[in-house]
């Protein structure tokens, strides 16, 4: 197995960021008719798809038995060679989880010294993520990134490590503006150039006044694809209906596919096909 | 500067220390790059798989294809292990000094298959270090050599080979791999007072390494290496022959006063 690696990023909180990455390893586990596994590594503080995944354990969860990805960085940074599979959460057979941690931010914040400004400790990040992310390629065939809003240093090596890159957004005009200022601070702060020709845009949520969204919008995103600037590619897959996701991902398990997701399942399977090919790995050739 | 970074390394994919790469930037560019600015660039590079950044020695290499990101395991020759100890040597070069000194700046190079020389005088890593202390007007400069072996070939013989380096190095160490319930260890163990007491005679440094993948406890220094003191002429030859040019150009400059 050599996974692929997938990075949901968006500096905008709120548009989807967990709800896809978790469809995606849904959609895909389902798709795989149990013959892919899946990893969701979860590096936002806010925990939502560790908690997802997780649902109660008691006091078992792997945040508070030192099994997350900060762990592993931490080991590392101390010069300890750490086994990435060991801190790995089991889920189910085919959906697994390295969880997040609180003090994810503190770890970054203690890395940094006079002597090693933010962007030397950025580059030992990436480097120890990089050996984490190949240790996990062997077991898996997707490796799905969850990444916290307006980004973290961790979250910053997740879009340079990863093979592509899904924006979910919003069609109303702060998201749109939104994927505008993502694209500059990556290709300007950043200087990740090749970003841009490895991202995806899928459009979250159906267009409601309620919501602000609108067509007009959806228009622009679609008008922009492309561009010099950042040419990102679209889903042609939408996600529509905000209360059928949050359905699917508070859906106590055990749960099939459909009866988690619900009428939603039609839109995050034609979504995860279309994922695969932007991997440019058929799903049926996996496995 | 990001392309000028990149072409200053060189293309054989050998590793360049950090600071040595800085230094040379500067003699390019004609101006002081930071280490910020040095670490986007980095960042940047290796997003574009054009480099490999390596935390733990802070050095930075070309990416070539056939090169992997984390050092061999487990060890089968001789070639697994040097990554390893490199490694060892970029973190723990400040336990080879007591006490350790004020200000301490190191390249370690691969000196293995440097096409110069032959078995007895090509160590397979070397480190130069050059130390300044408060009440010292000048820097101090030492050149440190490093045999490796597995199990099965420790023995004499390879404390006189490492002893054969100290005609160009001020410290030889010679690094036996024996790795606990193995038995070309046990065997090893038998040969060890022996190769201690050479080494002892001679000057000579063992270091005994049970797991390589363990700085901390995986390294144990049986015995610390005497200064030798070729001549400096000799020392000179080997940097000269054996050191990449852009670490040539940074302990150049670290050496001046």
């Amino acid at each position: 197995m050599n996974a692929k690696v997938v990075a949901c990023a968006n500096m905008k909180g709120g548009v989807g960021k967990s709800t896809v990455a978790l469809s995606f390893a849904e959609g895909t586990a389902h798709l795989g008719q149990g013959r892919l596994r899946v990893l969701v590594i979860d590096t936002d503080l806010q925990l939502n798809a560790s908690t997802i995944l997780v649902r109660d354990l008691d006091g078992g969860e792997p945040w508070r038995q030192g099994k997350t990805v900060e762990d592993y960085l931490r080991q590392r940074a101390a010069g300890q060679c750490p086994k990435a599979m060991s801190l790995v959460h089991y889920v189910d057979e085919n959906v697994q989880l390295l969880s997040a941690k609180l003090t994810l931010v503190n770890f970054e914040r203690s890395l940094l010294s006079r002597d090693r400004p933010t962007t030397m400790v950025r580059n030992d990040i990436s480097a120890w993520f990089g050996e984490c992310l190949s240790q996990l390629r062997e077991h898996y065939q997707l490796i799905i990134v969850d990444t916290p809003p307006g980004l973290s240093l961790l979250a910053e090596c997740a879009l340079q490590l990863a093979d592509l890159v899904v924006i979910p957004t919003v069609p109303n005009r702060l998201s749109s503006a939104g994927i505008e200022t993502y694209a500059k601070y990556i290709t300007d702060e950043l200087g990740l150039v090749d970003v841009g020709t490895k991202s995806t845009v899928l459009i979250n949520m159906k267009p409601t006044p309620a919501t602000r969204t609108s067509e007009k919008w959806i228009e622009q995103i679609k008008a922009e694809a492309g561009a010099d600037s950042f040419p990102y590619k679209l889903f042609d897959t939408q996600y529509g209906m905000r209360d059928g996701y949050r359905r699917g991902t508070e859906i106590e398990r055990p749960a099939n596919f459909q009866r988690a997701w619900g009428t939603v399942a039609d839109p995050i399977l034609a979504a995860t096909r279309e994922l695969w090919s932007f991997l440019d790995a058929p799903l049926h050739q996996r496995g | 500067m990001r392309d000028m970074l990149y072409a200053l390394l060189p293309e054989d994919g050998n590793y360049v220390a950090l600071e040595a790469a800085q230094i040379a930037l500067a003699e390019r560019t004609g101006e002081e790059a930071s280490i910020d600015q040095l670490g986007q660039c980095i960042f940047a590079l290796v997003g574009q798989a054009k480099i490999d950044w390596l935390p733990d020695e802070k050095q930075l290499r070309r990416t070539l294809p056939n090169h992997n990101r984390s050092p061999p395991w487990p060890i089968s020759c001789e070639r697994d292990l040097e990554p390893w100890l490199e490694r060892y040597l970029w973190q723990s070069a400040r336990g080879f000094y007591s006490p350790p000194p004020p200000s301490l700046t190191v390249v370690v190079e691969n000196t293995a298959r440097v096409p110069v020389g032959t078995q007895w005088t090509r160590p397979d890593l070397s480190m130069a270090c050059v130390t300044r202390y408060l009440y010292q007007p000048v820097p101090v400069f030492d050149l440190f050599t490093f045999e490796l072996k597995l199990a099965y070939d420790c023995n004499v013989r390879a404390v006189h080979e490492s002893l054969a380096h100290s005609s160009s190095a001020n410290f030889s160490y010679l690094a036996v791999y024996a790795p606990e319930g193995d038995e070309a260890s046990v065997q090893a163990e038998t040969n060890l007072p022996i190769m201690l007491e050479q080494a002892g005679r001679h000057g000579v440094g063992i270091i005994q390494i049970r797991d390589p993948r363990r700085p901390r406890d995986g390294y144990r220094r049986l015995l610390d290496a005497r200064r030798h003191a070729p001549s400096p002429a000799k020392i000179d030859g080997f940097i000269e022959d054996r050191f990449h040019s852009v670490n040539k150009l940074a302990l150049r400059r670290w050496v001046k006063p």
